[in-house]
Protein backbone atom coordinates (compact mmCIF):
# COMPACT_ATOMS: atom_id res chain seq x y z
CA UNK A 1 0.00 0.00 0.00
CA UNK A 2 1.38 3.41 -0.98
CA UNK A 3 2.51 5.68 1.84
CA UNK A 4 0.32 8.74 2.24
CA UNK A 5 2.15 11.88 3.35
CA UNK A 6 0.06 14.61 4.90
CA UNK A 7 1.59 18.08 5.29
CA UNK A 8 1.76 19.25 8.89
CA UNK A 9 3.16 22.55 10.14
CA UNK A 10 4.50 22.32 13.69
CA UNK A 11 5.48 25.71 15.18
CA UNK A 12 6.24 26.94 11.69
CA UNK A 13 8.28 23.83 10.79
CA UNK A 14 7.07 21.51 8.05
CA UNK A 15 6.97 18.03 9.65
CA UNK A 16 4.70 15.87 7.48
CA UNK A 17 2.72 12.99 8.88
CA UNK A 18 3.13 9.52 7.38
CA UNK A 19 0.33 6.97 7.10
CA UNK A 20 2.92 4.22 7.73
CA UNK A 21 6.64 3.60 7.83
CA UNK A 22 7.29 3.63 4.06
CA UNK A 23 6.77 0.17 2.67
CA UNK A 24 8.30 1.53 -0.53
CA UNK A 25 11.72 0.83 1.02
CA UNK A 26 10.87 -2.83 1.61
CA UNK A 27 12.28 -4.36 4.77
CA UNK A 28 14.40 -1.57 6.18
CA UNK A 29 15.46 0.25 9.31
CA UNK A 30 17.28 3.41 10.24
CA UNK A 31 20.50 4.06 12.15
CA UNK A 32 21.45 7.57 13.27
CA UNK A 33 24.86 8.44 14.65
CA UNK A 34 24.89 11.62 16.74
CA UNK A 35 28.53 12.55 17.13
CA UNK A 36 29.90 13.70 20.46
CA UNK A 37 33.16 15.07 19.13
CA UNK A 38 33.41 14.85 15.36
CA UNK A 39 35.40 17.70 13.83
CA UNK A 40 32.84 18.73 11.19
CA UNK A 41 29.68 16.67 11.56
CA UNK A 42 26.78 16.62 13.98
CA UNK A 43 25.12 13.49 12.66
CA UNK A 44 24.85 10.94 9.93
CA UNK A 45 21.54 9.28 9.12
CA UNK A 46 21.44 5.92 7.42
CA UNK A 47 18.86 3.65 5.87
CA UNK A 48 19.60 -0.07 5.83
CA UNK A 49 17.53 -2.17 3.45
CA UNK A 50 17.46 -5.60 5.05
CA UNK A 51 15.53 -7.45 7.75
CA UNK A 52 18.05 -7.28 10.57
CA UNK A 53 15.57 -5.18 12.55
CA UNK A 54 11.78 -4.85 12.25
CA UNK A 55 10.72 -2.25 9.64
CA UNK A 56 10.46 1.17 11.21
CA UNK A 57 13.18 0.54 13.81
CA UNK A 58 15.27 3.64 14.43
CA UNK A 59 18.50 3.32 16.37
CA UNK A 60 20.03 6.53 17.70
CA UNK A 61 23.60 6.05 18.82
CA UNK A 62 26.97 7.69 19.16
CA UNK A 63 28.52 4.76 17.29
CA UNK A 64 28.82 3.82 13.62
CA UNK A 65 27.66 0.51 12.24
CA UNK A 66 30.27 -1.64 10.50
CA UNK A 67 27.84 -2.35 7.64
CA UNK A 68 27.76 0.22 4.86
CA UNK A 69 24.29 1.79 4.65
CA UNK A 70 22.15 1.70 1.54
CA UNK A 71 21.46 5.39 1.93
CA UNK A 72 23.21 7.96 4.04
CA UNK A 73 23.01 11.65 4.71
CA UNK A 74 25.66 13.62 6.61
CA UNK A 75 24.74 16.70 8.62
CA UNK A 76 27.10 19.49 9.61
CA UNK A 77 27.15 21.18 13.01
CA UNK A 78 24.11 23.25 12.02
CA UNK A 79 22.22 20.10 11.04
CA UNK A 80 22.37 21.09 7.40
CA UNK A 81 22.52 18.11 5.09
CA UNK A 82 25.73 17.86 3.09
CA UNK A 83 26.58 14.54 1.48
CA UNK A 84 23.96 12.11 0.20
CA UNK A 85 24.57 8.60 -1.06
CA UNK A 86 22.41 5.79 -2.40
CA UNK A 87 23.54 2.24 -3.06
CA UNK A 88 23.64 1.99 -6.89
CA UNK A 89 21.19 -0.92 -6.66
CA UNK A 90 18.51 1.36 -5.17
CA UNK A 91 18.96 4.52 -7.21
CA UNK A 92 16.20 6.26 -9.16
CA UNK A 93 13.43 4.84 -7.02
CA UNK A 94 12.35 8.10 -5.43
CA UNK A 95 13.44 7.01 -1.95
CA UNK A 96 15.03 10.32 -1.00
CA UNK A 97 11.87 12.37 -0.96
CA UNK A 98 10.38 9.94 1.56
CA UNK A 99 13.51 9.31 3.63
CA UNK A 100 14.48 12.98 3.84
CA UNK A 101 11.18 14.32 5.11
CA UNK A 102 10.57 11.25 7.30
CA UNK A 103 13.78 12.03 9.18
CA UNK A 104 12.87 15.72 9.36
CA UNK A 105 9.56 14.89 11.05
CA UNK A 106 11.08 12.30 13.36
CA UNK A 107 13.98 14.47 14.44
CA UNK A 108 11.95 17.56 15.07
CA UNK A 109 9.59 15.61 17.30
CA UNK A 110 12.50 13.70 18.91
CA UNK A 111 14.54 16.66 20.15
CA UNK A 112 13.40 19.82 18.35
CA UNK A 113 16.16 19.70 15.74
CA UNK A 114 15.18 21.07 12.34
CA UNK A 115 16.96 19.22 9.55
CA UNK A 116 17.59 21.34 6.50
CA UNK A 117 19.83 21.39 3.46
CA UNK A 118 22.76 23.64 2.69
CA UNK A 119 22.37 25.93 -0.30
CA UNK A 120 25.40 24.24 -1.88
CA UNK A 121 23.57 21.51 -3.77
CA UNK A 122 24.68 19.70 -6.89
CA UNK A 123 22.03 19.13 -9.53
CA UNK A 124 21.11 15.58 -8.52
CA UNK A 125 20.77 16.67 -4.90
CA UNK A 126 18.75 19.71 -5.98
CA UNK A 127 16.20 17.45 -7.65
CA UNK A 128 15.86 15.31 -4.55
CA UNK A 129 15.59 18.37 -2.30
CA UNK A 130 12.87 19.98 -4.39
CA UNK A 131 10.93 16.71 -4.40
CA UNK A 132 11.09 16.69 -0.59
CA UNK A 133 10.02 20.32 -0.34
CA UNK A 134 7.09 19.71 -2.66
CA UNK A 135 5.91 16.61 -0.83
CA UNK A 136 6.13 18.33 2.54
CA UNK A 137 4.63 21.56 1.20
CA UNK A 138 7.52 23.33 2.90
CA UNK A 139 7.31 27.08 2.32
CA UNK A 140 10.60 28.26 3.83
CA UNK A 141 12.98 26.18 1.75
CA UNK A 142 16.64 27.02 1.03
CA UNK A 143 17.42 28.25 -2.51
CA UNK A 144 20.40 26.85 -4.39
CA UNK A 145 23.55 28.98 -4.33
CA UNK A 146 24.22 28.30 -8.00
CA UNK A 147 26.21 25.12 -7.67
CA UNK A 148 23.56 23.17 -9.55
CA UNK A 149 24.46 25.14 -12.70
CA UNK A 150 28.15 24.36 -12.41
CA UNK A 151 28.18 20.60 -12.65
CA UNK A 152 29.99 19.19 -15.66
CA UNK A 153 28.00 16.22 -16.86
CA UNK A 154 27.43 13.47 -14.33
CA UNK A 155 27.97 14.22 -10.68
CA UNK A 156 31.08 13.05 -8.96
CA UNK A 157 30.34 10.26 -6.52
CA UNK A 158 30.60 11.31 -2.88
CA UNK A 159 33.62 9.94 -1.03
CA UNK A 160 33.20 6.45 0.36
CA UNK A 161 33.49 7.58 3.98
CA UNK A 162 32.27 11.19 4.17
CA UNK A 163 32.29 11.07 7.96
CA UNK A 164 35.99 10.09 8.17
CA UNK A 165 37.46 9.21 10.70
CA UNK A 166 34.10 7.56 11.37
CA UNK A 167 34.16 4.69 8.87
CA UNK A 168 31.82 1.93 7.75
CA UNK A 169 34.41 -0.78 7.32
CA UNK A 170 32.32 -3.54 5.78
CA UNK A 171 32.25 -3.88 2.00
CA UNK A 172 29.81 -1.77 0.05
CA UNK A 173 28.65 -1.82 -3.57
CA UNK A 174 30.86 0.87 -5.06
CA UNK A 175 29.40 0.70 -8.54
CA UNK A 176 27.56 -1.49 -11.00
CA UNK A 177 29.61 -2.57 -13.99
CA UNK A 178 28.08 -1.47 -17.30
CA UNK B 1 43.82 19.45 6.99
CA UNK B 2 40.15 19.66 5.98
CA UNK B 3 38.21 16.51 5.26
CA UNK B 4 37.91 17.35 1.55
CA UNK B 5 41.62 18.02 1.01
CA UNK B 6 42.48 14.82 2.86
CA UNK B 7 40.04 12.84 0.73
CA UNK B 8 41.58 14.14 -2.51
CA UNK B 9 45.08 13.36 -1.28
CA UNK B 10 44.14 9.80 -0.40
CA UNK B 11 42.26 9.32 -3.66
CA UNK B 12 45.25 10.29 -5.77
CA UNK B 13 47.95 8.49 -3.84
CA UNK B 14 49.05 5.36 -5.65
CA UNK B 15 50.82 2.68 -3.72
CA UNK B 16 53.33 1.23 -6.15
CA UNK B 17 54.07 -1.64 -3.80
CA UNK B 18 50.57 -3.13 -3.83
CA UNK B 19 50.62 -6.82 -3.05
CA UNK B 20 48.07 -9.49 -2.19
CA UNK B 21 49.14 -11.93 0.51
CA UNK B 22 47.75 -15.46 0.52
CA UNK B 23 47.22 -18.35 2.88
CA UNK B 24 44.85 -21.31 3.18
CA UNK B 25 42.80 -22.83 5.97
CA UNK B 26 40.28 -25.56 6.66
CA UNK B 27 36.72 -24.23 6.40
CA UNK B 28 34.76 -27.50 6.39
CA UNK B 29 31.45 -27.04 8.18
CA UNK B 30 32.17 -23.42 9.05
CA UNK B 31 29.19 -22.05 7.14
CA UNK B 32 26.85 -24.25 9.16
CA UNK B 33 28.44 -23.02 12.37
CA UNK B 34 28.10 -19.39 11.30
CA UNK B 35 24.48 -19.82 10.18
CA UNK B 36 23.55 -21.47 13.47
CA UNK B 37 25.26 -18.73 15.44
CA UNK B 38 23.34 -16.06 13.57
CA UNK B 39 19.94 -17.50 14.49
CA UNK B 40 20.79 -18.78 17.95
CA UNK B 41 18.35 -17.26 20.42
CA UNK B 42 17.13 -17.62 23.97
CA UNK B 43 13.74 -17.26 25.53
CA UNK B 44 13.02 -14.65 28.13
CA UNK B 45 10.10 -15.16 30.52
CA UNK B 46 8.71 -13.10 33.34
CA UNK B 47 6.96 -14.28 36.43
CA UNK B 48 4.59 -11.84 38.11
CA UNK B 49 2.47 -14.07 40.29
CA UNK B 50 0.57 -17.29 40.20
CA UNK B 51 2.11 -20.45 38.79
CA UNK B 52 3.10 -19.46 35.31
CA UNK B 53 5.85 -17.41 33.77
CA UNK B 54 4.96 -15.64 30.54
CA UNK B 55 7.16 -15.37 27.48
CA UNK B 56 8.11 -11.77 26.81
CA UNK B 57 10.69 -12.20 24.06
CA UNK B 58 12.92 -14.51 22.07
CA UNK B 59 16.24 -12.72 21.82
CA UNK B 60 19.11 -13.37 19.47
CA UNK B 61 22.21 -14.25 21.45
CA UNK B 62 24.46 -12.25 19.21
CA UNK B 63 23.87 -8.58 18.45
CA UNK B 64 24.73 -7.65 14.90
CA UNK B 65 26.10 -4.28 16.05
CA UNK B 66 28.82 -5.86 18.16
CA UNK B 67 29.21 -9.28 16.56
CA UNK B 68 32.70 -10.56 15.81
CA UNK B 69 33.01 -14.16 14.66
CA UNK B 70 36.48 -14.39 16.16
CA UNK B 71 34.96 -14.20 19.63
CA UNK B 72 33.04 -17.46 19.05
CA UNK B 73 34.49 -20.69 20.33
CA UNK B 74 35.45 -22.46 17.12
CA UNK B 75 38.78 -23.98 16.14
CA UNK B 76 38.57 -23.05 12.48
CA UNK B 77 37.77 -19.43 13.26
CA UNK B 78 40.67 -19.41 15.69
CA UNK B 79 42.89 -20.78 12.95
CA UNK B 80 41.70 -18.10 10.52
CA UNK B 81 42.44 -15.45 13.13
CA UNK B 82 45.99 -16.79 13.59
CA UNK B 83 46.53 -16.89 9.83
CA UNK B 84 45.38 -13.29 9.56
CA UNK B 85 47.83 -12.34 12.28
CA UNK B 86 50.71 -13.84 10.30
CA UNK B 87 49.52 -12.23 7.08
CA UNK B 88 49.32 -8.91 8.88
CA UNK B 89 52.91 -9.27 10.06
CA UNK B 90 54.03 -9.97 6.51
CA UNK B 91 52.04 -7.04 5.18
CA UNK B 92 53.44 -4.67 7.81
CA UNK B 93 56.96 -5.72 6.85
CA UNK B 94 56.20 -5.17 3.19
CA UNK B 95 54.63 -1.73 3.70
CA UNK B 96 57.12 -0.71 6.39
CA UNK B 97 54.50 -0.35 9.11
CA UNK B 98 55.51 -0.95 12.71
CA UNK B 99 53.52 -4.07 13.59
CA UNK B 100 54.42 -4.03 17.29
CA UNK B 101 53.58 -0.41 17.92
CA UNK B 102 50.39 -0.24 15.85
CA UNK B 103 47.54 -1.52 17.98
CA UNK B 104 45.82 -3.46 15.23
CA UNK B 105 42.29 -4.76 15.67
CA UNK B 106 40.17 -7.00 13.46
CA UNK B 107 36.45 -7.16 12.67
CA UNK B 108 34.63 -9.85 10.72
CA UNK B 109 31.47 -10.14 8.64
CA UNK B 110 29.87 -13.10 6.89
CA UNK B 111 28.82 -12.32 3.31
CA UNK B 112 26.72 -14.78 1.34
CA UNK B 113 25.11 -12.55 -1.25
CA UNK B 114 27.58 -10.86 -3.58
CA UNK B 115 26.81 -9.41 -6.98
CA UNK B 116 28.96 -10.41 -9.93
CA UNK B 117 27.81 -7.26 -11.74
CA UNK B 118 29.22 -4.84 -9.17
CA UNK B 119 32.49 -3.78 -7.68
CA UNK B 120 32.93 -3.47 -3.94
CA UNK B 121 35.31 -1.71 -1.61
CA UNK B 122 36.02 -2.06 2.08
CA UNK B 123 36.57 0.84 4.44
CA UNK B 124 39.84 2.19 5.72
CA UNK B 125 41.08 3.83 2.50
CA UNK B 126 44.57 2.23 2.32
CA UNK B 127 47.57 1.17 4.42
CA UNK B 128 47.70 0.99 7.42
CA UNK B 129 44.23 -0.53 7.02
CA UNK B 130 43.84 -3.95 5.43
CA UNK B 131 41.08 -6.22 4.16
CA UNK B 132 41.05 -10.00 4.43
CA UNK B 133 38.72 -12.28 2.49
CA UNK B 134 38.44 -15.93 3.50
CA UNK B 135 36.53 -17.96 0.92
CA UNK B 136 34.12 -20.35 2.60
CA UNK B 137 32.24 -21.59 -0.43
CA UNK B 138 32.70 -20.96 -4.14
CA UNK B 139 31.69 -22.59 -7.40
CA UNK B 140 34.30 -24.04 -9.68
CA UNK B 141 36.23 -21.51 -11.77
CA UNK B 142 35.37 -18.66 -9.41
CA UNK B 143 37.72 -15.74 -9.00
CA UNK B 144 38.18 -12.58 -7.01
CA UNK B 145 39.79 -9.59 -8.71
CA UNK B 146 41.43 -6.89 -6.58
CA UNK B 147 41.89 -3.85 -8.83
CA UNK B 148 43.41 -5.63 -11.86
CA UNK B 149 44.81 -8.63 -9.99
CA UNK B 150 42.73 -11.75 -10.59
CA UNK B 151 42.95 -14.75 -8.27
CA UNK B 152 41.27 -18.11 -8.90
CA UNK B 153 39.65 -19.09 -5.62
CA UNK B 154 38.63 -22.23 -3.81
CA UNK B 155 37.16 -22.72 -0.35
CA UNK B 156 39.80 -22.11 2.29
CA UNK B 157 41.79 -19.47 0.42
CA UNK B 158 42.59 -16.25 2.28
CA UNK B 159 43.40 -13.05 0.40
CA UNK B 160 44.95 -10.23 2.44
CA UNK B 161 45.51 -6.76 0.94
CA UNK B 162 45.38 -3.06 1.72
CA UNK B 163 41.93 -1.51 2.10
CA UNK B 164 40.25 0.74 -0.40
CA UNK B 165 40.95 -1.41 -3.44
CA UNK B 166 38.19 -2.39 -5.88
CA UNK B 167 36.96 -5.93 -5.34
CA UNK B 168 35.07 -7.90 -7.96
CA UNK B 169 33.56 -11.36 -7.56
CA UNK B 170 33.20 -13.46 -10.72
CA UNK B 171 30.27 -15.33 -9.17
CA UNK B 172 28.32 -15.24 -5.93
CA UNK B 173 30.29 -16.91 -3.15
CA UNK B 174 30.32 -17.11 0.62
CA UNK B 175 33.12 -15.35 2.40
CA UNK B 176 34.30 -14.24 5.80
CA UNK B 177 35.21 -10.63 5.17
CA UNK B 178 37.55 -9.04 7.70
CA UNK B 179 38.85 -5.55 8.25
CA UNK B 180 42.11 -4.87 10.02
CA UNK B 181 42.75 -1.35 11.29
CA UNK B 182 44.76 0.46 13.96
CA UNK B 183 42.91 1.17 17.17
CA UNK B 184 43.36 4.88 16.50
CA UNK B 185 40.94 4.53 13.58
CA UNK B 186 38.18 2.92 15.64
CA UNK B 187 37.05 5.95 17.59
CA UNK B 188 33.41 5.71 16.57
CA UNK B 189 33.06 1.94 16.36
CA UNK B 190 30.74 -0.08 18.61
CA UNK B 191 32.54 -1.58 21.61
CA UNK B 192 33.28 -5.34 21.22
CA UNK B 193 32.94 -5.18 17.44
CA UNK B 194 36.71 -5.31 17.03
CA UNK B 195 39.26 -7.44 18.84
CA UNK B 196 43.03 -6.98 19.16
CA UNK B 197 45.14 -8.93 16.70
CA UNK B 198 48.62 -7.84 17.79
Amino acid sequence: METIVTPVINNGVATPSFSQYPKEFGDSWIHVTLFDDHLTLAAIMCLYINDKHPPGTIIISKYMMNDYPDMHFTFNKNFEGERMYTNPVYRKRGYWKLFGILMRSIFYNYNGTVLESTSNRALAVERAYLAMVKLAKQKDWVPNNGRMFNHMGSEIEPPRDPAYPAVWYNQRVGGIDE
Amino acid sequence: MSNIIWEKKMFHMQNKNFKIFYDTCNVDGLINFINKSNIDCEEKLIFISGTKAENISNDLIIDDRTKNYFTMYNEQLLSILKKNKLLLKNACEHYDVNYDKTAYHISSEYRDSLLDSAWYDAGGVKVPSFTSLCVLEAEENSSITIDDNKTEVKPGLILFFESGRKIRYSKNMKILSCNIAPMSMLQFQYPQKWIPIT
